[in-house]
């Protein structure tokens, strides 16, 4: 063994990661930043949602002591949502909810592992639950069935790699909290029980066109109604619920406008193949009846 | 603008990923949460870039970036009382050429395990020093120190890192100056 101290620590200063790992991680720091709202931006939005909040308190409370001048105190009614099995449905018919305390733990089928939770949380709770954790990707997603704030956390656990969670408002002062666990569920079955939530007593928002989402940290965008058939991490085949010709030529179009840069490479009427915006990925889609197949390929990745 | 803060935030990646890297995994000694600590420090980086006044260098803001990050994992985890000193020694990164040298795995492996032995600060000062080259000066700017601080905590972080050596029973003769 050497033994000099200049050789050994020579030798310490040699550690490096892998490319792969390298690779791995620079493309999470390009989707995070791409994710991120811009600095300057977020910094006027700040000023002026300050100055908006002080004008709604002074409102509000003017019109508290009218209120209090001219009626009596009166009783509040009860909140009119109650947390258990009933309070919400989706089409992702197999996994469903059972009362655990004062939440409700989601299992898949009768598989003994939880899935997931369902919880009422406030404000302060809910911004508490988004500082306390690794949370890499904070979006609001557009056009689902009620205001949808999505998080998803990096988990280090032997069965859990991502831990999604989705917050919307159900009163005033009251958030429902849902958080799902990737890979128990895949990103596809995860999207799709949120996009297809009614609450009870909560109308939903209908939206009139299909609704596209990105999976994890990727930038590729997927329809919300896909079921998955068998998932690897080079091959991915759906069952596409609302396929079409028109809805696949919609889709395609949506991938080269949607983020990432994805530009279209090759393509005939049921095959086509897209590379991302720093090229570092190549997707080829094909829809088959209604058998949706994407293949993907990383063509700078040194393990290739 | 956003473009171009993602452009030299890239930049900065490609040119320092090493020194982070291995900084990271020298103060907590696992690779997963040196992968995600790496990824926040250049994403913080990307947030804060409008206060970066170059005052410091590049390097030396990342550094103190990184130093943040790791000082929070490291009271996270004595909070919830989960950090074992034997977790993942054996994972040290691949592109270390294992095969040619197995004495130099044992090495790394051996200091990376004594290293996290140290207190913090003392892990703070020797990995930066001895492992990344930074300056006396460069250590008190990331670490906001005056330098005198600096010199005294590594003589007494080497003083400590012999004193392990020696109890591990691998240290006849000295092994680091």
């Amino acid at each position: 063994m050497k033994n000099t101290p200049e050789e050994q620590w020579e030798i310490l200063k040699q550690v490096t990661s892998t490319k792969a790992e390298k690779f791995a991680i620079r493309e999470k720091i390009y989707r995070t930043i791409q994710n991120a709202p811009s600095q300057t931006s977020s910094v006027w939005t700040h000023r002026w949602k300050n100055a908006l909040a002080s004008c709604i308190l002074i409102f509000i409370f003017a019109g508290f002591i009218v209120q209090m001048v001219h009626e009596k105190p009166q009783f509040k009614t009860a909140e009119p949502y109650k947390l258990d099995a009933q309070l919400f449905n989706w089409e992702l018919d197999q996994v469903y909810s059972e009362k655990t305390g004062e939440e409700l733990a989601l299992y898949k089928n009768n598989e003994s592992n939880q899935v997931g939770t369902v919880k009422e949380v406030s404000e302060q709770e809910k911004n508490n639950i988004i500082a306390s954790k690794s949370m890499h990707i904070n979006t609001e997603l557009e056009h689902f069935p009620y205001a949808t704030y999505m998080y998803i956390e990096h988990v280090k656990m032997m069965d859990v790699a991502l831990r999604y969670y989705f917050f919307i408002p159900l009163t005033k002062e009251k958030w429902l909290e849902f958080s799902f666990d990737y890979p128990k569920l895949e990103h596809a079955e995860i999207l799709q029980a949120m996009s297809t939530l009614k609450i009870k007593g909560k109308t939903p928002y209908n939206h009139d066109g299909p609704l596209y989402v990105t999976h994890g940290y990727g930038s590729m965008l997927f329809p919300t109604d896909l079921k998955p058939i068998y998932i690897s991490p080079e091959k991915e085949v759906y069952h596409w619920e609302g396929a079409s010709f028109k809805a696949y030529q919609d889709y395609l179009k949506k991938i080269t406008s949607g983020t990432g840069g994805w530009k279209e490479q090759s393509g005939n009427n049921s095959s086509y193949t897209f590379i991302s915006g720093n090229e570092n990925e190549i997707v080829t889609i094909t829809l088959k009846d209604k058998e949706l197949t994407y293949e993907f390929t990383y063509p700078n990745r040194d393990d290739q | 603008m956003k473009n171009n803060r993602e452009n030299q935030v890239m930049e900065w990646y490609e040119q320092y990923y090493d020194d982070i890297y291995r900084f990271i995994l020298f103060m907590l000694g696992d690779r997963q949460s040196c992968e995600d600590l790496v990824h926040d420090t250049f994403v913080r980086a990307y947030l804060a870039i409008e206060k970066f006044e170059n005052r410091s260098g590049i390097k030396t803001w990342l550094f103190s970036i990184a130093k943040h990050l790791v000082i929070d994992e490291i009271r996270k985890r004595k909070r919830k009382r989960f950090f074992s000193l034997t977790a993942s020694y054996a994972d040290i990164p691949s592109s270390f050429n294992l095969e040619q040298h197995i004495e130099d795995r044992e090495i790394v492996l051996e200091q990376l395990k004594n290293i996290q032995k140290l207190k913090p600060n003392y892990r703070l000062v020797i990995t930066l020093k001895k492992i990344e080259e930074c300056s006396t000066k460069e250590i008190a700017e990331i670490l906001d120190w005056s330098e005198v601080k600096v010199r005294k905590t590594l003589s007494r972080a080497m003083q400590s890192l012999r004193k392990i050596n020696g109890m591990e029973g691998r240290s006849e003769n000295e092994k680091y100056s």
